[in-house]
This record gives structure tokens, sequence and C-alpha cells, in this order.
């Protein structure tokens, strides 16, 4: 039986990039006859990103209120725990996805049992044309030392906002879904409920446009936070940065 | 301790006490949310009626005067109470969160 896949799309202030998104997606389930299924989850835009979902009939959730990425991507989750898909991917809408490797994280989910698959610029440095600042890297490489001494696992992309989950994760995020650096504590969550990931290179694109969600002046407080957080975890706890 | 800090400490935390009764009565402060500042104000008090009790925790803390002791304390006192409501707060973000979260998948499902 095929499985249904939910591609879960937090959008913010994405009046520019979100209908690209959209239809790089249509595309690409007809010409490769899939069907991946959409959820955009409006945070609270103030631009028009709500009128062009609506326009386009995007299948999409408007936050009454903006509720930072986490909330939002929880949301997503909580839409996909409701309506029973198999799997959900994290997929930004900025353009720096690339719906090709949506194909591999699924098989690799599949093969490898694993719970979740992260898609990860950093293991294959040639898969990737885009490899982030040299300062980013070096921060999530920091994170990655610091997940590796706390689980004993080692993840490379520790901020990849492009990864997969089967049903089980889907059910954990929806109930649980930390509201701030969302990527790195939610994979520390899961490798603490031992629950089993697994990394497969991607290439992502420089965004097309609009803000990361991580600004120059916030990166030292972003890391402070990070890595006391995870390193402040337990195993099995309840938590929320 | 000199008898106009007692007497002012003994005026603010009667003031206190009275301003925290009328706002209950009033129901604008619940009781539970209270009883921390109920509390403080019985320490102020209980620190200008009795000023040797004070005066012993000063020399054993180290402090020169027993005034500085009282701001001491009364500074610990605000940190509390601003400890209290950053949890509050944290509390009710979470809560907001998963009113926000709810109803706007309520909608969705409503709207299709």
């Amino acid at each position: 039986m095929k499985k249904k896949v939910l591609l879960i799309i937090p959008a913010y202030n994405e009046e520019k990039n979100i209908l690209k998104t959209w239809e790089t997606i249509l595309d690409y389930n007809q010409k490769n006859k899939t069907n991946y299924e959409v959820i955009v989850i409006n945070d609270g835009s103030t631009d028009k990103t709500e009128d062009i979902l609506v326009e386009h009939e995007i299948p999409h959730v408007r936050l009454l209120t903006n509720l930072g990425i986490g909330g939002a991507v929880q949301t997503g989750y909580k839409y996909a725990y409701q309506h029973h898909y198999d799997v959900a991917i994290q997929y930004d809408g900025d353009g720096q996805h690339d719906v090709r490797y949506i194909e591999k994280l699924l098989n690799e989910l599949e093969n490898e049992k694993a719970d979740m698959v992260i898609g990860s610029r950093f293991i294959d440095k040639k898969e990737s044309a885009f490899q982030s600042s040299a300062a980013r890297r070096i921060g999530i490489q920091c994170i990655s030392w610091v997940i590796k001494q706390k689980t004993g696992k080692k993840v490379f992309d520790t901020t990849s906002g492009f990864r997969a989950v089967n049903q089980k994760l889907i059910q954990e995020f929806s109930k649980m879904y930390p509201t701030e650096y969302p990527e790195p504590i939610s994979t520390v969550y899961a490798l603490n409920k031992k629950y089993k990931i697994k990394e497969v290179p991607v290439s992502m694109n420089e965004r097309r446009g609009g803000k990361s969600s991580i600004h120059t002046w916030k990166k030292v407080y972003y890391m402070i936070n990070v890595l006391l957080t995870i390193l402040l975890m337990k195993k099995g706890d309840k938590y929320d940065a | 301790m000199m008898l106009n800090l007692r007497l002012f400490l003994i005026g603010l935390s009667i003031i206190l006490v009275l301003i925290l009764l009328r706002l209950i009565a009033k129901n604008k402060l619940p009781v539970k949310y209270s009883l921390f500042w109920l509390i403080a104000s019985l320490v102020v008090f209980l620190v200008g009626v009795f000023p040797n009790f004070i005066g012993l925790f000063t020399k054993l803390i180290g402090f020169e005067t027993a005034s500085s002791l009282v701001v001491c304390v009364i500074v610990g006192l605000l940190l509390l109470i601003t400890l209290l409501l950053t949890i509050i707060v944290s509390e009710q973000k979470r809560k907001l969160l998963l009113l926000v979260q709810e109803v706007s998948l309520l909608k969705e499902k409503i709207e299709k």
C-alpha cells in the first residue's frame, strides 16, 4: 500500500516564495506520479501570504497569531496526526529544499527502519553546493559535538529543517515539540526516547528571499540557548525551550 | 535600627496589606498570588517591630548596618516575586500556544 505523505510547510511572510514552492511540488507530483500532500502553516503572516494561499487553493492552516517556527511546525504534526498520515516531512517554504530529495528521505525511512531521516548538507560535501557560512558551520558542528556527547549519536546537520518522520514520531511531536530552536532540541528528544535517526546527504539552495529564522546578532544567543537546553535535557524529560 | 526606619517599615507593611486586602475583596487579585505578597509584608512588619532580631542577623551575615540588610531582604523578595512571575508567564505562553493551535486547526476543518 502506498504511504500517505504530508509535507509540512511553515510560512511566515513568504508571499514571494510560497506559490513557487507549491507549484514546484505540484509539478513534481505530476511528472513522477507521486502524491505528496501539502499543508502550509501560515504562522500569522502580515503580508499577502494568506491571500495567495486562498486564491490558489493551497491547503493550509492559518494560525490566529504568530507562534514562531516551533509552534507552527507542531501544528503541522497535529494535522498529520489527526489525518492519519504515515509520514510527515518538514519542508521550507522559501525554496531552500529540493523536492527531488524527498524520495531519498522516504526510502531511507523505509529501508533502514528509521523513525526520523534528516536531509543533511554535511555528510557528503559534494552533494550540496550550498554549505552556508563558515560561522554557521562551526556553530552546527558545535551543537553536533554536544549531541554526540549527550546521546552517543553523531548527527551532522543538526539545524537542518528538512526531515521526515514516521507515524510514531508524528504522534510524539504532536504532543510535545519545542517552541524554540526546534530542530536540534527535537532531535535530542527523539534520541533520548530511543528513536532511530538517519541522515542522508541532500543539496540545499540558498533561500530565494525572506530571512533566515536566525539573524546575525542572535547567533550567539541562539548557540548559548541551544547548548544549554541540550545539556540540561534528561532522558525521557519533558522539555520546553 | 533607628526609630524612623522602624516606623517606616511598619507603615509600609500595613499599607501594603491594606492594598492587598482591597484588591482581593474587589476580585482583582486571586488569593493564590497574593499569599506571597502577604508573607513579604509580614516579614517587613516583623523587621520593623523586632529590630533586635534583625540586628542579630546583621552581625551574623556580616552587614555593617541593619538598614542595608533590610534593603537586601527587600531586593531578595522582589527577585523571588519576579522569578515567580516568569514561571507564570511561561506557563501561560504554553497554554496560549496550545489554544491557538487547536483553534486554528478547528477553523481549518470548519472552513474546508
